[in-house]
């Protein structure tokens, strides 16, 4: 703790708000603050793709390219939360922190509005904590809010006062703002879609759903079949060369009937399902699933996940390796 | 009309096609078996369409088997060599569960190759110019026999469903006039998954009480019917009670309808739908 004043010059207020109780309040509004600050940067730097295509949504990519204004916004986002983390709670921390909170705040408002309004999808909200948290944009709104909010203004009480910058915490938020930034630029390439998704082994496919209420889509309505047996799915576009180029050793996968049954999820509409059909003759159930529904699973199409009796047993970054090898094999 | 010369001896032999197997005792074949009716296209000859077409799909092959009166004789189309193929009508097996399967001593004889405009399908057989283009959706009012007869999944799904045997009890039972209005659309794959479970439901209830109607809604729901119910999303099933609206069928409560369709006449109304 550095420059507490206690001095009798200073307003009753403040001598009031610079009681121990008061210091501890706040130490711990802001420790609550940073540490939700940092959860929600974890999130969108495990999965920057996610985090670029909504600040793209949110027309937030005017001036600079999306991947830039996610780096930016990710590196002040983390040194704000490891500076309150570290219980650096003056000024030029707060009043950034309050600006950042209200600009999430106007994010998911504006996103609950649209929602309401039908002029964006129930299931989308605005991205704070990346793919981890399946939110719609009212939970969105009244979580940030409730999370945000009353830690912001109890970070603000007892908080320190006077010229001295705390140097050796500030260089650490530096520091680490710059570590976070480079991991974001760098997590795309790392085989983190385990963790950066909901798609992970062990997890169940009933519990894969998007939307509220009415518009409520569940990946087991989509593929039913998966509640039992074993299943390889693959999720794809279909306009992918990735898949194109596998297609043969895809149907010759569906073809072997000792193996798991094959399925390719897709965000395509019937016409163009219909298409592909003609065109490249699969020999594997292709199922229309919502965009809403599949892009919490993964961070880069294509991805493939095994399931066993409605639960995930395996995932894989792309095509499953084994059908990648035939695929060499037979060039 | 031209198709007649085909006609009469192509009827008599779909007639025969369900007996082909037990008349010669030829098994099916390994590979070109399991053709399942498909919904989604329309035949069209000579620029005439052929209403009472068999198409039938399999995704294992894959290809397409065309049955009908209108051509001389089955043709199957294969997307990978993009060849249309003819088979002898009796080595066609129509199966108990509806699908159909060649016989193990079938011969493909070339027809030629097709053409594929987008989902649209193009060939010519013996002079004739054969397509299949995509079937329209189907719109407005429909009866439980109009989907099963224009969509054969929906017969696939509603056929593999097992309700709840208490609610489907209680709806027997049920004294009170009740309207189940489902939206739906018949391009709308979730709808191929949900809808046919209502249509057993349906099927097993058979209580003059309970109305079951079907809206068939285009692609962007611009209708009137649609825009007054308030349909965001399909399938949505609004049940009626005693002409006042008690509750909706939506998202998870489409996984056993007849429970939540029970639930919600028997009440509290609006919200036990909701909360689903």
């Amino acid at each position: 703790m550095e420059a507490i004043e206690t001095t009798a010059s200073v307003p009753a207020i403040s001598r009031l708000s610079s009681h121990p109780i008061w210091w501890w309040l706040g130490t711990f509004g802001g420790a609550f603050l940073g540490c939700v600050l940092l959860v929600a940067v974890w999130a969108k730097a495990l999965d920057p793709a996610a985090f670029m295509e909504q600040i793209h949504t949110e027309g937030l990519d005017g001036f600079l390219p999306a991947q830039a204004v996610a780096l930016i916004a990710l590196a002040v986002e983390a040194a704000l939360g490891i500076a309150l983390l570290l219980g650096v709670r003056r000024l030029w921390v707060l009043v950034p922190a309050t600006l950042l909170v209200a600009f999430f705040l106007s994010l998911t408002g504006r996103s609950w509005w649209l929602a309401a309004h039908g002029l964006r999808s129930e299931s989308a909200s605005c991205g704070c904590f990346g793919n981890l948290v399946q939110r719609t944009p009212s939970e969105a709104f009244w979580q940030d809010l409730v999370l945000l909010v009353p830690a912001l203004l109890i970070a603000y009480v007892g908080r320190e006062r006077g010229p001295r910058l705390p140097l050796r915490r500030t260089v650490v938020a530096v520091v680490g703002a710059a570590v976070v930034a480079l991991f974001a630029w760098k997590s795309p390439a790392l085989p983190l879609d385990d963790l950066a998704t909901r798609l992970r082994p062990g997890a169940v496919t009933k519990d894969f759903c998007a939307g509220a209420d009415d518009s409520r889509i569940c990946l087991d309505s989509i593929v039913p079949e998966l509640k039992a047996g074993r299943h390889l799915v693959v999720m794809a576009k279909l306009d992918d060369p990735q898949l194109t180029k596998a297609l043969d050793d895809l149907n010759h996968y569906a073809g072997e009937h000792r193996n798991p049954t094959l399925w390719v999820l897709s965000p395509v509409t019937p016409e163009e399902k219909r298409a592909f059909f003609w065109k490249w003759g699969p020999a594997f159930e292709i199922r229309e699933a919502p965009q809403e529904l599949l892009r919490p699973l993964y961070r880069r199409l294509p991805r493939s996940f095994m399931v066993e009796n409605g639960k995930v047993t395996r995932t894989f970054g792309g095509l499953p390796p084994s059908l990648i090898r035939s695929e060499r094999s037979s060039t | 009309m031209k198709l007649t010369r085909f006609a009469v001896p192509a009827v008599l032999a779909l007639l025969a096609v369900p007996f082909a197997v037990s008349a010669q005792g030829v098994p099916s074949d390994s590979v070109l078996r399991g053709f399942q009716p498909s919904g989604e296209y329309a035949l069209i000859v000579d620029g005439v369409p052929v209403p009472g077409a068999e198409i039938y799909q399999n995704d294992k092959l894959p290809g397409m088997l065309i049955l009908t009166s209108a051509l001389p004789s089955p043709v199957l189309l294969s997307p990978r060599t993009q060849q249309a193929e003819t088979v002898n009508l009796m080595k066609v097996s129509k199966q108990k569960d509806g699908s159909v399967d060649l016989l193990a001593d079938a011969v493909l004889s070339p027809v030629g190759q097709f053409t594929t405009e987008g989902e649209n399908v193009s060939f010519v057989f013996q002079g004739k110019k054969v397509r299949l283009n995509p079937r329209p959706a189907l719109l407005g009012v429909k009866s439980n026999a109009d989907l099963k007869g224009y969509l054969p999944d929906y017969v696939r799904n509603a056929k593999n469903y097992t309700p709840n045997a208490a609610a489907i009890a209680d709806l027997k039972k049920l004294g009170t006039p009740v309207t189940v209005r489902v939206f739906f659309g018949s391009w709308c794959p979730h709808c191929r998954q949900h809808v046919p479970l209502l249509l057993k439901v349906e099927d097993q209830v058979q209580n003059p009480k309970i109305r079951f109607e079907y809206f068939g809604l285009p692609r962007d729901f611009n209708v009137p019917e649609a825009k007054k119910a308030g349909i965001h999303s399909v399938p949505t099933g609004i049940v009626y009670v005693n002409g006042k609206e008690a509750g909706r069928i939506t998202g998870e409560g489409w996984n056993s309808p007849e429970v939540l369709l029970d639930r919600i006449i028997a009440g509290p109304p609006a919200k036990a739908a909701k909360g689903r």
